[in-house]
């Protein structure tokens, strides 16, 4: 094969392809606002960490205590730099060929979820904060959880389980189907419940086809476009 | 001109063209939406700073996130994937691509691959494509001319 043989081959190989490019011009700018939001934070984080080193002296002369009635604060604490509107679309960007579904109504302030639909399932990601401010270990939270058994601790200290549940539910006008969602929980040691699901249909004769399996779930939880 | 819309101005008339490149690095269609999601990504993270060549540094940063990739993912060499789909034209004979393709870049390092996209289809000289590539031009000969002669070797089995 020479110059000219690899060039046509490639020219031709690249031709008549067909790319979604608005809905790919779309999850990019989502992604590229999650980066930037990432970047930022770690300035600022930098930016604090060098103002704290400045402040302890000061604080080690006069007695100060940092904050004293406020909320305790772990060290490593991270931040969410994904809002809730943008939880399906940067969850999207984790599933190329996924399409988001929505970003259903969270019941409490403090938990955000998106949800995308991909190869006929429905895969979820929230990130529930209401434990930040909460003193129990994730492996407490985790042990807590129904009371189930099957808590394993990660590498970073936090604690996680999967489980499955069966539930009925109407899709569309009169249509009855029923699903089976696998879902994975992440504690994390700064308070973050971590949740990732994949709701596939369930058939009668009780098997099941989900796309993802609890390691990608669990991939899709832990992944660091979520966090700062 | 807000600076998001003039992002998604440059974004669309740029992804089609990405995004063949990333086909040919890939091999899927997949793999090359993710490629090119996370090329526009970090354009448009640097945008609104000064880049001198929008179109040019897009190109180069598809090529080095997908040489990034590959090395995240694994520490030796992926295969390369089956050309799945390609949207129009005679069946027979792009099937007949596919498979001259395949049998063409399976087992080329990505640097290789990366070489011949940036070569035969950018239509690149050696220098620049040894400048994006980080690498020197004689490595670029060097890889071209090695590249080729695989793909001869394969294509000739």
């Amino acid at each position: 094969m020479n110059d000219h043989e690899m060039t046509m081959l490639l020219e031709r190989a690249g031709s008549g392809l067909s790319p979604d490019v608005a809905d790919l011009v779309a999850r990019g700018a989502a992604r590229g606002r999650a980066l930037r939001r990432r970047r930022r934070a770690g300035v600022a984080v930098a930016v604090l960490a060098v103002a704290g080193a400045a402040l302890v002296p000061v604080l080690a002369m006069d007695g100060g205590r940092p904050d004293a009635d406020g909320p305790a604060v772990p060290a490593g604490d991270h931040a969410i730099v994904v809002p809730l509107e943008e939880m399906g679309p940067v969850l999207a960007t984790l599933l190329p060929g996924s399409r988001v579904v929505a970003n259903p109504e969270p019941f409490h302030y403090e938990i955000q979820a998106g949800t995308v639909r991909w190869h006929g399932d429905d895969i979820t990601m929230s990130i529930d904060a209401q434990g930040t401010n909460n003193p129990s270990t994730p492996e407490f939270r985790c042990h807590a959880f129904l009371q189930m058994s099957g808590c394993t601790e990660l590498a970073d200290g936090s604690w996680t389980m999967s489980h499955t549940l069966v539930g009925g539910r109407v899709e569309g006008p009169g249509t009855d189907l029923t699903t089976q969602t696998l879902e994975v929980r992440v504690w994390t040691p700064d308070g973050y419940l971590l949740q990732a699901s994949d709701a596939t249909h369930y058939f009668d004769d009780g098997t099941t086809t989900h796309e993802l399996d609890a390691e990608r779930l669990r991939k899709i939880a832990l992944d660091e476009m979520w966090f700062d | 001109m807000s600076k998001d819309r003039e992002f998604e101005e440059f974004a669309v008339a740029r992804t089609p063209q990405l995004f063949r490149s990333a086909y040919l690095l890939c091999g899927d269609r997949h793999g090359a939406e993710d490629l090119v999601q996370e090329t526009l990504a970090k354009v448009y993270v640097k945008w609104g700073r000064r880049i001198d060549n929008p179109a040019a540094y897009a190109q180069t940063a598809l090529v080095r996130t997908f040489l990034s990739q590959r090395r995240r993912k694994t520490n030796h060499e992926l295969p390369y994937a089956d050309l799945p789909d390609v949207a129009s034209g005679d069946p027979t004979e792009l099937s007949d691509l596919r498979t001259d393709l395949h049998r063409v870049l399976a087992g080329l390092v990505p640097l290789d691959r990366a070489v011949l996209v940036l070569r035969y289809a950018d239509g690149l000289p050696v220098d620049e494509v040894a400048e994006r590539l980080g690498v020197s031009p004689g490595a670029v000969k060097n890889r071209s001319m090695r590249a080729l002669q695989r793909a001869r070797e394969r294509a000739s089995r």
